[in-house]
C-alpha cells in the first residue's frame, strides 16, 4: 500500500514545514503526486445574478473569476489524518550563476535564476525536459563533470571564431545532452553573451510552417519560421543588440536600412514584413559576427534533424535535404565553419528519441559509426559535417547520482535512513542514467 | 555394454595359445602344456580334434565351454595383463580397495548368471590390472571405468563443492521460473550485475523486473558487497527475470546459510512452480469457454 501525498498551490507562500510524515510502510518509488488528474477540487461559487432584459439576451452581469477570491478546497473532507495531507517540504535551491560552475558544486542542485527563466520562456524548453520539470518546485539541474568541461570550453572559445568551437554532445539515449546544452545556454546568458537557442530542430524540417521556392537561389524558404525565430532572438538579447550597429546600408524588398542604425531595426523589419524575413536574419547573423564586444552562442538541439532529409518536399514530389531549405542551411554553414562569428561557439547536442531523425551521415562523420561498404551516402550532407568536435556524455556518477535522488526525495516524504537503501537499489538498477532514475523516481518505470 | 564390449572382442584364433595347440597339449599329455592323466577312452582324441578343419575351428577357446561370454572376458583381463606386465605400478592401498560394480549388476549387464566364485574371478583379475599407473596407461583405465562402481563419498564430495564458494569466493547456482532458467554466479565485489554480459539497466527496460533481479541482495542488505554474472536464457522478460532471482537466493544461501529463515519469508527460496495452465477440451483456453448458444 503506499501513501498519496498531495501537493497543491496556495495563493500565499508556503511556509517551509519540518515535517516528515513517516509511513509505517515504505513504496519502493517515490510518493509524490502532481494533481494532473480530472479529478477537479469543489471550487465554491458566488451565485452569478442575471439581469432581465427585455430583449431575450440574458447576460450574467456579476460576473467573478473563480481563481481570485475563493481558496480550493479538496473534494473530500478530512477529519482524520489531516497530518498525511500536508503539503511536501520546500526546498531551498541556489541560482546557476556561472560562479557556481566548480569542481566543488559536482552534485549539487541549482536552479535557474529568475532573471533568465522569462528567457527560456520565449525559447521553450525542449519538450522532454520540460516534462521532467514538471514535478520539481522550479526548473533545475544538477552540476556535473562534463558541465564544467563545456563551461571550460565556452570560456575558452569567447576569445576566438565560432569555427575552432564547433562541438556536438553524443551519449547514449537519456544521458543528459539537452540538459548540458541547457545548461551552458544558461551559462552564456548569464554571462552576457549573445545566445541564439533552437530547443527543438526538427521543428523546422516536419513541414509544420509554411515554406516557398526562392527561384533565384533555387532554395525554399520559411519566412513564417524566420520571422518568429528572430522575435525570439530580439526578445532574449534585446539589451545587448542595442549597442551593436550595421556596418553598411541594406536594402529588402521595399525597406532600406542605413549603416550604423542598430540591429534591432533590420530585425523589425524581417518581423513586419515576413516576404524578407529570411533575408534579414541572414544579414543580422552576419553583421552579429563581426562584432567584438559579445561573443555568440548557437546551440540546436536535436541537431541532427538538420542531418537528415526533411518532410518537406520538392516540385516532383521528392524530399528535400536540408541545405536545400534556406533557415537550416545556414545554421548548416555555421557547423560546418563556412562561415563564423568572430567570438563564439556553436554546439548541437544529437538526440536518440526520434528515431526518423537520426542521422547516419553524421554518425559517420562523428564517428560514432562505421560507414557500409554497401551503402552510398550523401556527400552533400557529409560537407556540412566536415571538423565537428565530440564531446561525450556519460552517465551520472556515484556523487551526481547522490545529489539528485537526494533532491527528489527532499520534495517529498523519504526518510533519511531509507535514502541509502534506496539509492544503492536505483544506481544498481538504472545504471547511472539519468533519464532511468528520473522515471524510477517519478514513474516506477 | 559390457556384452557388446566382449562380443567386439572375442579371442582371436591367432593368438598364441591355439598357435601352441594348448587344447592338444592338454589332452594329449604333451610337455608344452600341463599334464592331465588320461583315460584310455580318450586315446582317439587326436583323430577327433583332426575332424576340426581349419575353417571349421571356433573363434575362441571359450566355445568348448559353459559360458563362453565369462570365459572370454577372464581371457581378455589376462591377456592385458601380459600386455601391462611391466608397465609401472602404484602400490596397492588395502584400506581403500576399489569399488567394482556389485555382482548383480554385472551379471545383469553381461546377461549372465554370475556366481560368488565367478565374480571373485572377475574382481580379483581387475584388482590386478588397476595396480597399473593411470597415466601411462590411459585407454586401460577407462576399460576398467566401464567396471567401477559409483563411489558415492566422491559424489557427496562433488554435491558439498557446489554448495560451498570455491577457492575464488565463487558460488553457482541454477535458477528457474516458468520457462525460463539461469546460472548465476556470486562473488564478492563492489556490486555490479550483468546479464548475459549487459548491465542490468540495460537488459530490462522495466524497472519492476530490474527490482525483482535485485530484491533478494535488496532484502539481505548486500546490494554493495556481492558481484552478480548471471546466464539466462528461454522463457520471457519477467521470467528471466525471477528466474535470476532465485539463482541469487541460492547463491545467497551458500555464502552465509543464516540469511535463509529470511529469503523464505519472502518466498524466495521456493522455486515457483506456476506455470501455464493446459488447454482443455471442450473449452477454447485453459479456462476460456466457448460462447454460450442457447438453442
Amino acid at each position: 500500500m503506499a501513501f498519496r501525498h498531495f501537493y497543491f498551490k496556495t495563493l500565499n507562500k508556503q511556509i517551509s514545514l519540518n515535517h516528515y510524515i513517516q509511513p509505517s510502510l515504505l513504496s519502493t518509488c517515490l510518493i509524490v503526486q502532481k494533481r494532473t488528474g480530472t479529478a477537479k477540487p469543489k471550487i465554491k461559487k458566488s451565485a452569478a445574478k442575471t439581469q432581465k432584459n427585455k430583449g431575450f439576451l440574458k447576460k450574467n452581469l456579476l460576473k467573478k473569476s473563480v481563481n481570485e477570491d475563493v481558496e480550493p478546497t479538496l473534494s473530500t473532507s478530512f477529519t482524520k489524518n489531516k497530518e498525511l495531507y500536508l503539503p511536501p517540504p520546500v526546498v531551498v535551491l541556489e541560482e546557476m550563476l556561472p560562479e557556481v560552475y566548480v569542481e566543488e558544486n559536482i552534485g549539487k542542485i541549482y536552479r535557474f535564476p529568475p532573471e533568465i527563466i522569462p528567457k527560456f520562456e520565449i525559447f521553450k524548453f525542449p519538450p522532454i525536459l520540460e516534462q521532467e520539470f514538471s514535478p520539481l518546485p522550479y526548473p533545475s539541474l544538477a552540476i556535473r563533470q562534463s558541465s564544467i568541461q563545456l563551461t571550460k570550453l565556452i570560456e575558452n572559445a569567447s576569445q576566438k571564431s565560432s569555427a575552432e568551437t564547433r562541438i556536438i554532445l553524443s551519449g547514449e539515449m537519456g544521458v543528459g545532452k539537452s540538459a548540458l546544452l541547457l545548461q551552458t545556454v544558461n551559462y552564456a546568458l548569464c554571462k552576457p553573451w549573445i545566445v541564439i537557442y533552437i530547443p527543438f530542430a526538427i521543428k523546422f524540417v516536419n513541414s509544420s510552417y509554411p515554406y516557398i521556392k526562392n527561384k533565384i537561389t533555387n532554395e525554399f524558404v520559411q519566412p513564417t519560421l524566420s520571422a518568429e525565430l528572430l522575435k525570439q532572438i530580439k526578445a532574449v538579447n534585446g539589451k545587448l543588440l542595442q549597442d551593436i550597429t550595421l556596418t553598411r546600408d541594406y536594402k529588402l524588398n521595399k525597406h532600406i536600412i542605413k549603416s550604423n542604425s542598430p540591429v534591432i531595426g533590420l530585425m523589425d523589419i524581417g518581423i513586419k514584413d515576413i516576404s524578407c524575413a529570411f533575408q534579414a536574419f541572414e544579414i543580422f547573423l552576419d553583421e552579429i559576427g563581426k562584432n567584438v564586444n559579445y561573443p555568440i552562442l548557437l546551440a540546436v538541439d536535436v541537431v541532427n534533424a538538420f542531418y537528415t532529409s526533411t518532410e518537406y518536399t520538392d516540385v516532383d514530389d521528392t524530399y528535400l535535404d536540408p541545405d536545400r531549405l534556406s533557415l537550416p542551411r545556414t545554421i548548416l554553414d555555421y557547423f560546418a565553419g563556412k562561415r563564423d562569428f568572430t567570438y563564439g561557439a556553436v554546439i548541437g547536442a544529437l538526440s536518440l528519441c526520434h528515431k526518423p531523425y537520426i542521422s547516419k551521415p553524421l554518425n559517420i562523420a562523428l564517428g560514432l559509426s562505421t560507414p557500409s561498404p554497401w551503402k552510398q551516402y550523401p556527400q552533400n550532407i557529409l560537407n556540412y559535417a566536415v571538423g565537428l568536435q565530440r564531446f561525450d556524455v556519460p552517465n551520472y556518477s556515484q556523487t551526481e547520482a547522490k545529489g539528485v535522488l537526494d533532491y527528489y526525495c527532499d520534495g517529498s516524504s523519504i526518510l533519511q535512513q531509507s535514502r541509502d537503501k534506496l539509492f544503492q537499489k536505483t544506481f544498481i538498477a538504472t545504471n547511472g542514467n539519468p533519464r532511468k532514475l528520473y522515471l524510477s523516481c517519478w514513474k516506477g518505470l | 555394454m559390457l556384452k557388446s564390449f566382449l562380443r567386439r572382442n572375442t579371442y582371436n584364433i591367432q593368438t598364441k595359445f591355439l598357435n601352441t595347440l594348448f587344447l592338444r597339449s592338454v589332452f594329449t599329455g604333451s610337455t608344452t602344456g600341463f599334464k592331465l592323466p588320461l583315460p584310455p577312452e580318450f586315446s582317439q582324441i587326436e583323430d577327433a580334434i583332426e575332424v576340426f578343419k581349419p575353417s571349421e575351428q571356433p573363434a575362441s577357446i571359450s566355445y568348448f565351454t559353459a559360458k563362453p561370454h565369462y570365459n572370454d572376458l577372464l581371457i581378455y583381463l589376462d591377456e592385458l595383463f601380459e600386455k601391462y606386465r611391466n608397465a609401472p605400478k602404484l602400490k596397492r592401498d588395502k584400506n581403500s580397495p576399489t569399488l567394482w560394480i556389485l555382482k548383480d549388476h554385472l551379471s545383469s549387464q553381461l546377461g549372465l548368471k554370475l556366481k560368488s566364485t565367478q565374480y571373485r574371478n572377475i574382481t580379483r583379475k581387475l584388482n590386478r590390472l588397476d595396480i597399473v599407473v593411470p597415466e601411462t596407461a590411459p585407454k586401460l583405465h577407462d576399460f576398467l571405468e566401464l567396471f567401477r562402481r559409483i563411489d558415492l563419498e566422491k559424489k557427496k564430495k562433488e554435491l558439498e563443492a557446489n554448495k560451498t564458494p570455491n577457492r575464488y569466493g565463487v558460488s553457482y547456482a541454477v535458477g528457474k521460473r516458468k520457462e525460463a532458467a539461469a546460472q548465476v554466479w556470486i562473488v564478492e565485489g563492489d556490486g555490479k550485475v550483468f546479464i548475459n554480459s549487459v548491465p542490468v539497466a540495460d537488459y530490462f527496460s522495466l524497472l519492476k523486473d530490474r527490482e525483482t533481479v535485485l530484491y533478494p541482495l535488496n532484502l539481505v542488505d548486500s546490494l554493495n558487497k556481492y558481484n552478480v554474472w548471471a546466464k539466462v536464457k528461454g522463457g520471457g522478460t519477467s521470467g528471466q527475470a525471477g528466474a535470476i532471482a532465485h539463482g541469487i537466493t541460492k547463491n545467497l544461501i551458500i555464502h552465509e546459510p543464516s540469511l535463509k529463515p529470511a529469503l523464505r519469508k519472502a518466498k524466495l527460496v521456493t522455486r515457483d512452480i506456476r506455470s501455464v495452465e493446459r488447454k482443455k477440451p471442450g473449452l477454447a483456453k485453459a479456462r476460456k469457454r466457448y460462447t454460450w448458444v442457447k438453442r
